[in-house]
């Protein structure tokens, strides 16, 4: 709750700063609040043959075919697992793919000079671009775009196609 | 049966036979009786059926002898008849011989009538037989018969007569082979011939005429009367004629000559004085009778009746006799075969009768036997048993006394139970309030026990009710998870409305932070439903041990309680059962109180009775001794009876058996007198009743009279009632012996003292005997 009350008066510096916090496993993890169209509660997916482990298949919502990619195992953990999953749903260039996480914690901001990026300039389409701290514990921000391959929809695409 | 072997015996003693030699004697006896008589029954009726054998065959012989002197007085007249026949006169030899062809052929019975003249010459002859073949007349014509002796008879007229019966005029030549018969039929001839002499009318000498007849005439009647005999079952009837000089002249055996059949090698040669017959010889000295004599052809024995003819028409100087006979097997055949039977019955009547008689004698006399051996067995039993019942009385009586004491040692020893009793008595009471109390006690536990099992059953309904709050405590539960979710879909709603709000830039500040508001309260609202939550879990687990604990105690409780409630109710039920037992014991002493002392009277009646058996024990010992002679005189009829049975002679040792019957009656008669000398002794025994020791209360019993004879065997019975002799009773048996003597000089050589007189050795040996007879 505290944690809550600190990042309120920091709101109206930058929508740009304002992140979601969500956990994989024991991991915490963040992302770009703008970088998510949606937030929908999981769904059994329709699996669909020929494609990678993570992405575990195709959802309906609201008249949309959104593909689901296990973001655990897409950064090379094992399956998500948890009571209370959820779906991320990513709008890009190619359409909407969504991405399946364990609990979705809270909206918070952080300020860009909290957030130490150690991999900048090191590898373009790297997948992390920052660690910061919140309280006590190390969040991992990502950016999901990156992180979910935009080949993924393109061949999700052709498959809707 | 072996009487001979003891005649050396004393003469004076009348020897005994077995019953069984008696019982074979007698039946021996009347069947001799009845066979002597039955053998002159035999006797006469078997001579009355020989005299009338003999009567058939004598009547036999005159009726031969009678028919014999008929034919021949015709024989002896038809030559005298022939002879008057006028055409011999004439000398016409072909008449004549006419003449006597018809003659032949007439009368059948002639085989040759021949004329001879004065000078020996034959004149005429017949020419045919009386068959009416032709003969051979020339044969005799013209021979000369000057030198027969019938001619010569003839001639000088010296005719077989017999004047006194008026036969006169014809010689009667003897019997014998015919040469005149032969000349005539060329066949040998037999039979004999007449001849008388041939006159004129004017009674001068023509010559001699000649018949000349076999006895063939003879056989139609012989064959008759044999006929007839042979009807009345004499086959072997046959006929015989011997003329004087004692030679077989006819001969008819139909049995073995078949009738007529004539045996020429014994007629008219065969001379019969040869056989030295004395019933031929009587018949030819002119007697008459029957008697058994043999038979002249065949020499064979037969019953002859024999006799000469002596018929008013038979000239006496021919002496001829005629026999009948039969074979003697043969005429006396049924006499025999009565004679036969009569020996084969009475032989069989005989064997059988002796041989019933013994097998009923020796029944009768092993009967006898047995019920002597069995007499002899009873003796010596009652012997024994009388010694026993000496012994047992003297064993009673000892008893008695040690009863006596016994039974005031038991009136101590009642006394002293009644007080023991008392004590009992005392105790058992003491019991029953203890008992008591114990009950009460008892029943107090019971009823806390009851009450125990009643809080349990409370326990359990509690906990019923416990049950129910995890109930709610599940349904609360169920609610919680419903917030839950109300929570999740109000954060993603949060989540989505702080990125709206993001979007919406500058305009949607005051959103984002409604947004956040939002997401707050979700978060705290699902912060507060996971601690109702986990609360929720640790009360249901709480309820849930609480229950299973006091569960499990609960009926742990109700078992421990029911047991426990069980275990009083059988304490409960022992005591009850201990109270009775004492109630029990309490009444069993009271009746055990009483019973000692009907005890304590019994035992004072007991004494008395003990008192009284030992006089009634002396008088059985003395029924012992008088037993003990009874056995004695048993076992002596026992042997008398064996004497009677099988004899003398099985008793070899005690000679003069005979004289043990005789005194064994003598003795019985003695007896008789004795019985009132004897009741005098009893009473005089009696007095020494009061010298019994240990019964000095005793009064008499009744009767005491039976038994003893005299004050000697008196003093035994004391003696004995001490236990101290044990041979009072040989002693008492042989001094009644030495008593007796005087009385009895004669038996008492043979009658030894009863207990020794038999020695077993003896009696196996007199059994031996008994076996072997």
């Amino acid at each position: 709750m505290s944690d809550n009350s600190d990042t309120r008066h920091d709101w109206t510096d930058s929508e740009k700063d304002t992140y979601l916090v969500f956990t994989l496993h024991d991991g915490l993890y963040a992302t770009p609040l703008l970088d998510v169209r949606e937030v929908v509660e999981f769904k059994s997916p329709k699996a669909l043959p020929n494609t990678k482990p993570a992405f575990l298949g195709v959802i309906n919502i609201r008249g949309e075919i959104i593909g689901v990619i296990d973001l655990s195992m897409r950064l090379g953990g094992p399956a998500v697992e948890g009571k209370r999953l959820s779906l991320l749903v990513i709008s890009s260039n190619d359409g909407a793919i969504s991405a399946l996480v364990d609990e979705v914690q809270s909206v918070v901001q952080i300020e860009p000079s909290k957030i130490e990026k150690y991999s900048k300039g090191q590898n373009e389409g790297d997948s992390g671009y920052g660690v910061a701290r919140l309280d006590d514990r190390l969040v991992t921000i990502i950016d999901l775009k990156k992180v979910i391959d935009t080949s993924d929809i393109a061949n999700l695409k052709k498959l809707a196609a | 049966m072996t009487s001979s072997n003891n005649n050396h015996e004393d003469n004076h003693i009348k020897k005994s036979y077995s019953l069984q030699f008696k019982i074979m004697a007698l039946a021996t006896g009347l069947i001799l009786g009845q066979g002597i008589l039955s053998f002159v029954q035999e006797k006469k009726s078997a001579s009355a059926l020989h005299a009338k054998q003999e009567a058939t065959l004598t009547s036999a012989r005159t009726t031969f002898s009678l028919i014999l002197s008929a034919l021949l007085y015709e024989r002896y007249g038809d030559v005298q008849a022939f002879a008057v026949n006028p055409l011999l006169f004439t000398r016409d030899v072909k008449g004549i011989e006419n003449a006597f062809d018809t003659y032949v052929n007439l009368y059948q019975v002639y085989q040759g009538i021949v004329f001879v003249g004065n000078d020996g010459f034959a004149i005429a002859s017949n020419t045919k037989g009386p068959d009416g073949k032709l003969l051979n007349a020339n044969a005799i014509k013209g021979k000369n018969y000057s030198s027969e002796p019938w001619f010569e008879a003839a001639q000088q007229e010296k005719y077989t007569n017999d004047k006194e019966k008026g036969i006169m005029g014809t010689y009667v030549g003897p019997v014998g082979l015919d040469l005149i018969s032969e000349a005539l039929t060329g066949n040998q001839e037999y039979g004999l011939h007449f001849a008388t002499r041939v006159k004129d009318a004017q009674g001068k000498p023509l010559g001699v005429l000649t018949t000349r007849s076999n006895l063939a005439w003879l056989d139609k009647d012989a064959s008759k009367i044999t006929t007839d005999l042979r009807k009345l079952d004499i086959k072997s009837i046959m006929l015989n004629i011997i003329d004087d000089k004692g030679t077989l002249i006819f001969d008819y055996d139909p049995q073995e000559l078949a009738g007529e059949k004539k045996d020429f090698s014994v007629l008219g040669k065969f001379n019969t004085m040869s056989l030295n017959s004395d019933g031929i010889k009587k018949a030819m000295s002119g007697e008459e009778g029957i008697q058994l004599d043999v038979q002249p052809r065949e020499k064979i024995q037969v019953a002859s009746a024999f006799g000469a003819i002596k018929d008013p028409k038979f000239p006496s100087s021919l002496g001829w006799s005629v026999l009948a006979q039969a074979e003697e097997d043969d005429i006396f055949s049924s006499e025999m075969a009565s004679w036969k039977s009569f020996y084969v019955n009475l032989g069989f009547t005989v064997l059988a009768s002796l041989v019933l008689g013994y097998l009923v004698s020796r029944m009768i006399s092993n009967r006898f036997i047995k019920v002597a051996n069995k007499l002899k067995e009873s003796s010596e039993k009652t012997a024994h048993i009388a010694t026993e019942l000496t012994a047992s009385s003297k064993a009673a009586s000892t008893a008695i006394s040690a009863q006596g004491a016994a039974v005031q040692e038991t009136v101590a020893s009642m006394a002293e139970m009644a007080s023991m009793i008392a004590q009992t008595s005392q105790n058992t009471k003491a019991s029953m309030t203890l008992t008591q109390k114990a009950t009460e006690k008892t029943e107090e536990g019971n009823q806390i026990m009851q009450r125990l099992v009643g809080s349990m059953d409370s326990i359990q309904q509690a906990n019923a009710q416990l049950q129910n709050i995890g109930t709610v405590i599940s349904e609360i539960a169920t609610k919680t998870a419903v917030i839950n979710d109300i929570v999740f879909k109000t954060q993603l709603l949060s989540f989505n409305a702080s990125i709206e709000a993001a979007r919406a830039g500058q305009h949607g500040r005051g959103f984002a932070v409604v947004a956040a508001e939002v997401g707050n309260l979700a978060q705290m609202s699902g912060n507060a439903a996971k601690e109702i939550q986990s609360l929720l879990d640790d009360s249901r687990a709480q309820v849930q041990s609480i229950l299973e604990s006091t569960q499990e105690r609960v009926s742990e409780g109700q078992t421990v309680s029911a047991d426990a409630l069980a275990t009083f109710g059988e304490i409960a039920k022992t005591i009850e059962g201990i109270s009775e037992q004492i109630r029990n014991i309490n009444e069993a002493t009271q009746e055990q109180d009483i019973g000692v002392k009907q005890t304590s009277t019994a035992m004072v009646q007991l004494d008395e009775y003990a008192q009284r058996n030992n006089i009634v024990a002396q008088q059985v010992s003395n029924s012992a001794h008088e037993i003990e002679k009874e056995a004695d005189r048993l076992f002596r009829i026992m042997q008398a009876s064996r004497v009677l049975i099988l004899g003398s002679n099985t008793l070899k040792k005690n000679k003069k058996s005979r004289d043990l019957v005789d005194s064994l009656i003598a003795e019985d008669e003695e007896d008789d007198h004795k019985p009132a000398s004897r009741n005098h002794n009893d009473n005089r025994k009696h007095n020494s009743h009061s010298e019994f020791p240990n019964h000095t209360n005793h009064t008499n019993f009744g009767n005491q009279n039976n038994g003893n004879s005299n004050s000697h065997n008196g003093n035994n019975q004391i003696r004995s009632n001490n236990g101290s002799n044990e041979g009072s009773l040989l002693d008492k048996l042989s001094a009644k012996m030495k008593h007796k003597e005087p009385e009895n000089p004669n038996e008492s050589k043979h009658v030894s003292p009863p207990i020794d007189s038999p020695s077993p050795a003896q009696i196996n040996a007199d059994d031996d005997t008994f076996r072997a007879a």
